[in-house]
């Protein structure tokens, strides 16, 4: 929202961006580096969730988005034969005209409705994916032998998308556009509409805001990052199913995000970052690890409410009694 | 040629006709007072122009154009812009991007320009941010830019309100109970804001219980009871009519 903030949050990100991309040279060790596979992953997801939950919108259909992403990817390259690389934009699309619709059948319904009705529309597509069209999409099993991403080629230069490493080269790509979209929607004008709509709905109205527009736009182009998130996860695993896509994986990244917190732009990357990281300590202790997940919900929801990042802007912000923050036209 | 014309509106809230039978007009430039007591309908009369309540009946054109049951920012786009009873500000953003926000210029731009545009190095910027300071400036918020909206006093959030609602570059101007909670002096201020606003070239239909303002301020005024207009007429008329002296004003100067 604020000049300064974009700036703070491009440092961020190229921080961020910096540390990931030495993460395969630091260890040599793959599970490590599976591990930050899955962050970077569930980092798209998180931080696409996030925008659309920003707006008041708590959408329960985005594993579903992501997992339309993952289907029709996986359909088009085991079926049609297809190149990732063209599965890629139209499973993501369709991710995204999914969304589209969600919200153009939704938008118009508030608070436990939108919620409701968005927790329907994820156990239908659930259901489809696992009950109808098996010829296409596998039924029960899933889809078996997904192909690795098609090897990317510059003339007779060509890289293999193959291994572990490359294909962690491959979210962390995909990552840094989505992170660098998904800034440039914050600190825009268009953010800052979106941040007028969470502010009020009926005031943002009465300067002129599009709300609906608005929430429509902010909704695909979450759609459309989280089919991407599918459609690498398809490739990257092989093997869907879609019990992937449904309410335990949703539920993972909602707390991701609300722990972390919503306000903030970088409250999902805390809260991604933190949880895996946390539950990779107690995976030894098996039970432990979801009992342990549980109480540090319960324990950052106690304390605050707001998410971690939200807590540490409010100690901030004391801290500095009477400061306000600049703000996006100050160079004007 | 009136800017704003009521036809026939009514509006029921379930069984009750909040607003019955009700045409008036409103002239271009010209300040227009909307009077009665609680609950006589002028908020929803107001609602129904702003497109945030349906019309049971009749119609509302603006410019001569039909634009009955439009949606409210297609409405703001036409130049139709209001303020709320309690104020409605963005809470937690500055009171400069409240004002940014809030401005037409945003709004005519293409989503993708809004999208891929920064916000800084813009010539369009350096634009819209002089004029949101000429208006910060008017009422009295120049100084106060950089805070939070729900850090501000009473008088400066309703100020920016009404700043916001300015800041949308509205041919007609609604403003419901602008006054209200002020004191005399603030009122004052408040005023000459109505009138430089006017000075611009904007309609202002105005909503308000302070007497004396709207006595002092409007150049004609609507007096509503139980969602009819009982008297339409100059200050001088409305003062004299006995119907509104006998439901309003004598009321209203008993309990002063």
């Amino acid at each position: 929202m604020t000049w300064t903030g974009q700036a703070r949050s491009i440092v961020a990100f190229l921080l961020l961006t910096f540390a990931a991309s030495v993460v395969p040279v630091v260890t040599h060790d793959l599970y490590k580096v599976d591990v930050a596979t899955t962050i970077l992953q569930d980092l798209i997801l998180a931080m696409s969730l996030r925008v659309v939950m920003n707006l008041g919108l708590l959408n329960l259909a985005h594993t579903s988005l992501m997992g339309i992403g993952a289907y029709v990817s996986a359909a088009l390259a085991m079926r049609l034969g297809m190149s990732f690389w063209l599965t890629l934009p139209i499973a993501a699309g369709a991710a995204a005209l999914m969304a589209l619709a969600l919200g153009m059948l939704t938008l118009r319904l508030h608070g436990p409705y939108f919620f409701l009705l968005t927790f329907a529309v994820m156990s239908m597509i659930q259901l489809f994916f696992h009950s109808y069209l098996e010829e296409i999409f596998g039924g029960a099993t899933g889809l078996i032998g997904v192909p690795r991403p098609n090897p990317l080629g510059f003339g007779s230069f060509t890289l293999p998308l193959v291994s572990k490493v490359s294909l962690y080269y491959l979210i962390l790509a995909f990552w840094i556009a989505a992170a660098a979209v998904l800034i440039r929607l914050e600190y825009s004008r268009l953010g800052l509409q979106c941040a007028a709509v969470k502010q009020s709905e009926a005031v943002a109205r009465s300067v002129g805001i599009h709300t609906i527009r608005c929430k429509l736009l902010v909704l695909s182009l979450s759609g459309f990052l989280a089919g991407v998130a599918g459609v690498f996860f398809a490739h990257s695993r092989g093997v869907i199913n879609s019990s992937d896509f449904g309410i335990d994986p949703m539920l993972k990244l909602l707390v991701y995000v609300v722990v972390g917190g919503v306000s903030n732009f970088w409250g999902p990357v805390v809260g991604t970052i933190g949880f895996s990281v946390l539950s990779e300590y107690l995976r030894s202790f098996h039970f432990l690890e979801t009992l342990m997940y549980g109480a540090v919900l319960i324990a950052v929801m106690r304390l605050f409410p707001e998410g971690i990042t939200g807590a540490c802007e409010r100690i901030f912000a004391a801290a500095r009694p009477g400061s306000v923050p600049s703000h996006v036209t100050a160079g004007a | 040629m009136s800017l704003l014309a009521l036809e026939n509106v009514t509006h029921f809230f379930g069984g009750l006709a909040a607003v019955r039978n009700l045409s008036f007009t409103v002239e271009s430039g010209a300040i227009r007072g909307l009077i009665g007591p609680n609950g006589s309908g002028k908020s929803t009369v107001f609602n129904i122009i702003s497109g945030y309540v349906p019309l049971s009946s009749g119609r509302v054109r603006f410019e001569s154009r039909d634009i009955t049951n439009r949606s409210t920012p297609s409405l703001v786009d036409l130049g139709i812009a209001r303020t709320f009873q309690a104020t409605q500000i963005f809470d937690a953003l500055t009171v400069e991007e409240n004002v940014t926000v809030s401005s037409q210029v945003i709004h005519r731009e293409s989503l993708a320009r809004s999208f891929l545009r920064t916000t800084v190095l813009d010539r369009d910027e350096t634009h819209l941010s002089a004029r949101a300071e000429e208006i910060l400036d008017l009422v009295g918020l120049s100084g106060a830019a950089r805070r939070i909206a729900r850090d501000l006093p009473y008088r400066d959030q309703k100020m920016l309100a009404l700043a916001n609602a300015m800041a949308t570059d509205a041919k007609l101007l609604m403003l419901d109970e602008p006054m209200a909670g002020l004191t005399m002096q603030e009122t004052r201020a408040a005023m000459a804001v109505v009138r430089w606003a006017r000075d611009k070239g904007t309609t202002i239909l105005l909503i308000e219980h302070d007497m004396r303002c709207i006595m002092e301020l409007c150049d004609s005024i609507v007096v509503l009871d139980h969602g009819e207009k009982i008297c339409d007429g100059s200050p001088n008329e409305v003062r004299r009519n006995p119907q509104v002296v006998e439901i309003y004003l004598g009321a209203d100067e008993c309990s002063r």
